[in-house]
């Protein structure tokens, strides 16, 4: 019986070696292991052996189970090694082709520009206030020192909706709408990005564009404080190694005004295409607000100074992104708009 | 305003190159925008004689001329046509460079020439028609053998200002000079003006008559006698031309310059040609008309102040002047008016007449009034040395209010330091005032500047500040960071709100246009909208630039259906595209309403890859769009109702969008009619959603689902319902029946088809049920279908398919 168990092995193992599908070794399998298979026909016929035998046998028996039960699995686990190496072979593919195109959104470049810009503004502490494109006169002008008649309203053509109400000319007149919802609190302190209209249309002026204001009003506010804070947004959006510039200049709501320019971020201040040869971009303009301005917006200005400033978003826009034409910000192309 | 660098070295001694002078003035706040050196690298231009003309031998249009070079003489073959034996030419002698090239000698036809005669344009001086014409035939007092490069002031240079209109003082270039002193730390030198005055009086024979004293506080007259009218001499006529003016004749010239130097415009007449004995200043009576020198009969706007002389019309005040009294080479005697006249009025008078001139320009922006005799008389001094006129003695002038010709302002210098972040020594400040020759008075703690009449600008403190802060330089102001309580920066709920959604769009795939806020009215036929239509109710612009720019907009849709069709155009027929801005709707106030809307565009299909053609746009992808942009501004009370009148929409394929009950936008495919309007290359769909709208709607809450612990059982559900039930009401029916385990019901197959009765069609749900605490049983689930099915049946007469 023992060497009938061995013979058996023998053949298996025989028989194995020439199998090369998984259902062979099923196959296989039954023919040994299954409810009618060789091994189990030798297990029956134990009933025939002494009762000292019989345990001996039995577990010579489990013996050469196990063994026939690892030699099948290990068969089996190679082949199916084998079969998947094989499928992956097919799997193969061109990992240089392009990826799948995703549905991809953007940000108009304008509004990217504005939100950098709050971003610096709301990191130093100041509110975003937002006011109407329709304005009256009295905002739009002469709560900015510029009374009717004033030859400084030529600087700022106009569409007018009637003789009293317009399209606003700039982002100033939330400054004076801002004082009269805040006074007399104290600091005001904030920024008012807005589209704004004037009465132009080439390559460099757009009859719409945008605008971010800036206001702060507190006890003690200087020129010097000014200086420190553009200094600090030219720095956070044009580059860390950026000078600013303040040139002298006019405007009827700040006294003193300056012009602000900052170092050429080409060419820094060699000198350049972009910066006409100067070493200096013009940025935004700004200045000491005005006795009159605080004074009609509820300030007593003996006894508070502030700040402002204004700037172009279109011409930041297009300075930080080599923009040439004004008008291509309002086409909205799309071949134009996903390259930002 | 333009100032030659030469022009201004007659008042003030100036040390530095004009680019040096360009940039110091531009930093102290008269900004130069360009240094022009317009005959830069002329040389070798030289005044000579004609002493012989001859004709060329060989060639019918050519002289052979020989000129007196100032002890040489040399030949020249010229083909200029208007040369005569004892004219005073330039001639660029062999060696000369001009803006064409060098002079060399040559050989014209067999006849050697030793340079060339020069007209005016050939030295860049005037480009006009009249001056290609001919050679420039120089004044005869000018000396043969004269270096023209230096006596024509070829190597000027020009700087050209571009002036805050706040100093207006500045189109006088010796109040440009003031401030070149003021920076170099110099002493201006004002011209000296003195003349010799014939016996009679003015106020003899003539006399002025001012009837409105508001619209003309000052008006001089000054009479000069026995003018010879000629040209002016060369170097009046280089200071007019750098600043861009044409030489006429002396006299008028000299008014120009006299203008230019003080910035007070002066106006001459042909004394002869005034009647009455007298000038008269009067605003125009109706219907009054005036020829001025321009040959132009203009009618006079109301409001217009006009001077007269005893008997007609002679000048539009302050603007213009007549035909009628013109200065003619006829010319002998001169009336000089050197007046001030009210700015406004000018500024509406020339605008009304459509008429600006040097003079209108700085009458309307303001003259000093203590300059306005000044500069008669140095119109005198000038008619008296390069004209050989008599002065007539004395001036007429209206004005009798001479007060101080300075206002006072009070300054302390703690406040110029705190306003400006400076700490500049009182000693600096002072000193600044000094060279502006601005008055300093102690005043105890203060001082009392004194700021001349003609610095029209400054009326505050802090203007005087200003001049403190320029003068010691901008770059000296120290950069200070403001040291207040500490502010937290906030952004508003509702700006946040829109942002958010604009973020989502980017998310969702779409890009943002900004398009602009007024349109074109053609915008309401292209949409097919009715006259009675609400969005046809508009603000218009009084003044647009164009038709297309002239009204605001009352929906995003125009533009961006026109950005569409742009794209469209460029063969860009995929898009996806959103916009976030303000609408404009008249209201009763003054200001409108500016509510902010939302649009979204698609067109086409989502990009395409080598893998797949990208997926078709369509209604339901839109209304995709619309959901996730509702649940992200956490508003659930929204939802569609059917709309088959929205003129712009198909009308199968449209709905209001409905936010808390409220009409708060529409959601569609483009009528195809429309998109042929506006040449579209395809199907559009469109939605609009008012933000302010749904701001208001939104939940503040945030209800976070806690996440089941216990299996879900799921089942199927596939019904048949009548074609013309709405799929949300067989989902509102589900969830009514379905009870509180029923946890989310998903549609995922619609069918119509053979293999269903006609006009029924097929909706296939998976639903969900689980509860949190517990495994529901299979009876509870099914109880819960059988609820649903039956409420479906009941209600909707819906079955089981
Ligand atoms: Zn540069």
């Amino acid at each position: 019986m023992l060497e009938k168990l061995l013979v058996m092995q023998e053949q298996i193992s025989k028989e194995l070696n020439k199998t090369d599908l998984p259902t062979s070794v099923q196959d296989l399998r039954v023919k040994y292991l299954g409810k009618k298979g060789e091994l189990t026909q030798i297990s029956r016929s134990m009933g025939s052996l002494s009762p000292e035998e019989r345990p001996i046998m039995g577990q010579k028996v489990n013996e050469v189970k196990d063994t026939i039960e690892k030699m099948l699995a290990e068969k089996m686990q190679e082949l199916e090694k084998a079969l998947l190496k094989k499928q992956l072979k097919k799997e193969k593919i061109d990992v240089t082709l392009p990826g799948r195109v995703l549905p991809m959104g953007s940000k108009h470049i304008l509004d990217t520009v504005t939100d950098e810009i709050k971003k610096i503004f709301l990191g130093m502490g100041y509110s975003v206030y937002n006011g109407p494109q329709i304005e009256s006169d009295y905002y739009n002008f002469e709560r900015l020192n510029l009374p009717k008649d004033h030859p400084a309203r030529d600087m700022q053509d106009s569409f007018y909706i009637t003789d009293s109400v317009l399209l606003r000319t700039h982002t100033s007149p939330m400054q004076a709408r801002t004082m009269d919802k805040l006074s007399p609190q104290l600091p005001v302190k904030i920024i008012c990005p807005g589209t704004v209209y004037r009465r132009d249309d080439d390559a460099t002026h757009s009859p719409m564009f945008h605008q971010v204001e800036g206001l702060l009003v507190d006890k003690d506010i200087s020129l010097a404080h000014l200086k420190g804070t553009l200094l600090s947004f030219a720095r956070q959006m044009f580059g860390e190694d950026r000078q600013i510039r303040l040139r002298p200049s006019f405007f009827p709501f700040t006294e003193p005004s300056a012009e602000v320019d900052i170092s050429c971020f080409m060419c820094g201040g060699k000198g350049c295409r972009l910066c006409k040869n100067t070493g200096w971009i013009e940025i935004l303009g700004s200045g000491m607000v005005h006795p009159s301005v605080l004074e009609m917006s509820g300030y007593d200005p003996t006894q508070v100074t502030g700040f402002a400033f204004g700037m172009g978003v279109e011409r930041i826009a297009m300075l930080k992104y080599g923009i040439d034409d004004m008008r291509l910000l309002f086409e909205n192309d799309v071949c134009f708009l996903a390259q930002f | 305003m333009q100032v030659s660098y030469r022009w201004l070295q007659d008042y003030v001694d100036i040390d530095i190159n004009p680019e040096e002078l360009a940039e110091r003035l531009t930093m102290a706040g008269l900004c130069v925008d360009r240094v022009e050196r317009p005959w830069a690298g002329i040389s070798g231009i030289v005044a000579g004689k004609i002493v012989k003309l001859e004709k060329h031998p060989n060639a019918d249009k050519l002289l052979i001329c020989q000129i007196d070079m100032g002890g040489k003489t040399i030949q020249v073959v010229t083909g200029a046509p208007n040369v005569a034996v004892g004219n005073i030419v330039p001639v660029a002698v062999v060696g000369a460079k001009l803006p064409k090239g060098e002079i060399i000698k040559s050989e014209l036809r067999g006849v050697e020439s030793f340079g060339m005669l020069c007209s005016m344009s050939e030295l860049n001086i005037d480009s006009s028609a009249e001056a290609k014409a001919g050679i420039w035939l120089l004044l005869d007092s000018i000396k043969p053998g004269t270096d023209l490069v230096s006596e024509l002031m070829l190597d000027d240079a020009v700087l050209e200002f571009d002036l805050t209109p706040n100093r207006s003082d500045c189109l006088s270039v010796i109040n440009i000079a003031r401030e070149v002193a003021a920076i170099l730390g110099k002493k201006v030198k004002l011209p000296k003006i003195s003349y010799l005055e014939s016996k009679e009086d003015i106020a003899d024979t003539f006399a002025i008559d001012v009837q409105n004293k508001e619209l003309c506080p000052r008006y001089t007259a000054k009479l000069v006698q026995g003018v010879k009218v000629g040209e002016s001499p060369l170097w009046m006529q280089h200071y007019l031309r750098s600043v861009g003016m044409r030489p006429i004749n002396n006299v008028v010239d000299i008014s120009n310059f006299v203008m230019l130097e003080w910035g007070q415009p002066l106006h001459t007449f042909d004394f002869d040609t005034l009647a009455g004995g007298k000038i008269v200043v009067r605003s125009v009576k109706p219907g009054e008309k005036i020829v001025t020198l321009d040959e132009e009969e203009r009618e006079l706007p109301q409001n217009t102040t006009l001077i007269c002389d005893g008997e007609k019309a002679v000048c539009i005040a302050g603007i213009m002047g007549g035909m009628n009294t013109e200065i003619t080479q006829a010319t002998e005697n001169i009336l000089i008016e050197s007046a001030c006249f009210d700015m406004t009025a000018i500024r509406r008078a020339s605008k009304a007449l459509g008429l600006r001139s040097e003079s209108s320009q700085r009458f309307e922006k303001g003259i000093d009034i203590f300059t306005t005799h000044i500069a008669s008389e140095r119109a005198v001094q000038l008619l008296v040395n390069l004209c050989n006129g008599v002065a007539t003695k004395g001036m007429l002038d209206s004005w009798d209010d001479a007060g101080e010709p300075y206002v006072c302002i009070k300054l302390n210098s703690a406040k110029v330091n705190a306003v400006l972040g400076t700490s500049y020594d009182p000693a600096q400040i002072k000193d600044v005032f000094e060279r502006l020759e601005f008055g300093v008075e102690n005043q105890g703690e203060d001082w009392l500047i004194k700021v001349p009449s003609y610095r029209r600008d400054i009326f505050i403190e802090e203007d005087l500040i200003e001049e403190v802060a320029r003068l010691l330089g901008y770059e000296n102001i120290p950069t200070a960071l403001p040291f207040g309580e500490i502010t937290e920066g906030r952004i508003s709920e509702e700006q946040a709100f829109y942002d958010k959604l604009v973020e989502r769009c980017m998310a969702l795939g779409l890009r943002q246009v900004i398009n602009y806020g007024f349109i074109g009215p053609k915008a309401w036929d292209l949409l097919g909208l009715a006259e009675s239509d609400a969005l046809r109710k508009t603000i218009t612009i009084k003044n647009p630039l164009n038709i297309e720019q002239s009204i605001m907009r009352t929906t995003l849709l125009p533009g961006m259906l026109a950005t569409a069709a742009r794209n469209n155009s460029r063969r860009n027929n995929d898009l996806a595209i959103f916009e976030r801005g303000s609408v404009f709707i008249p209201g009763s106030e003054e200001l409108p309403d500016e509510p902010m809307h939302l649009a979204v565009l698609l067109m086409g299909r989502e990009t395409a890859s080598w893998q797949s053609v990208g997926r078709e746009y369509d209604f339901y992808y839109l209304k995709g769009i619309l959901e996730l942009l509702c649940k992200k501004a956490k508003v659930s009370n929204w939802y569609l109702l059917a709309a088959d009148d929205i003129s712009f929409l198909h009308p199968g394929q449209g709905a209001h969008i409905y936010v808390n009950y409220k009409k708060a936008g529409y959601i569609g495919q483009l009528n195809p009619l429309v998109g042929k309007n506006y040449e579209l290359n395809g199907r559009a769909y469109i939605l609009e959603l008012n933000l302010d709208l749904l701001y208001t709607a939104k939940s503040s809450v945030f209800e976070f689902s806690p996440l089941a612990k216990f299996p879900p059982s799921t089942r199927d559900l596939a019904l048949v319902a009548k074609n013309d039930i709405p799929a949300v009401k067989v989902e509102e029916e589900i969830k009514r029946q379905g009870g509180n385990y029923l946890k989310s019901l998903k549609l995922f197959d619609v069918y119509e088809g053979i293999q269903l009765e006609a006009g029924y069609r097929s909706l296939a749900y998976a639903l969900t049920f689980q509860a949190l605490d517990r495994t529901l049983t299979d009876e509870e689930v099914n109880a819960a279908m059988e609820a649903i099915l039956n409420g479906l049946q009941d209600n909707l007469q819906v079955r089981l398919r």
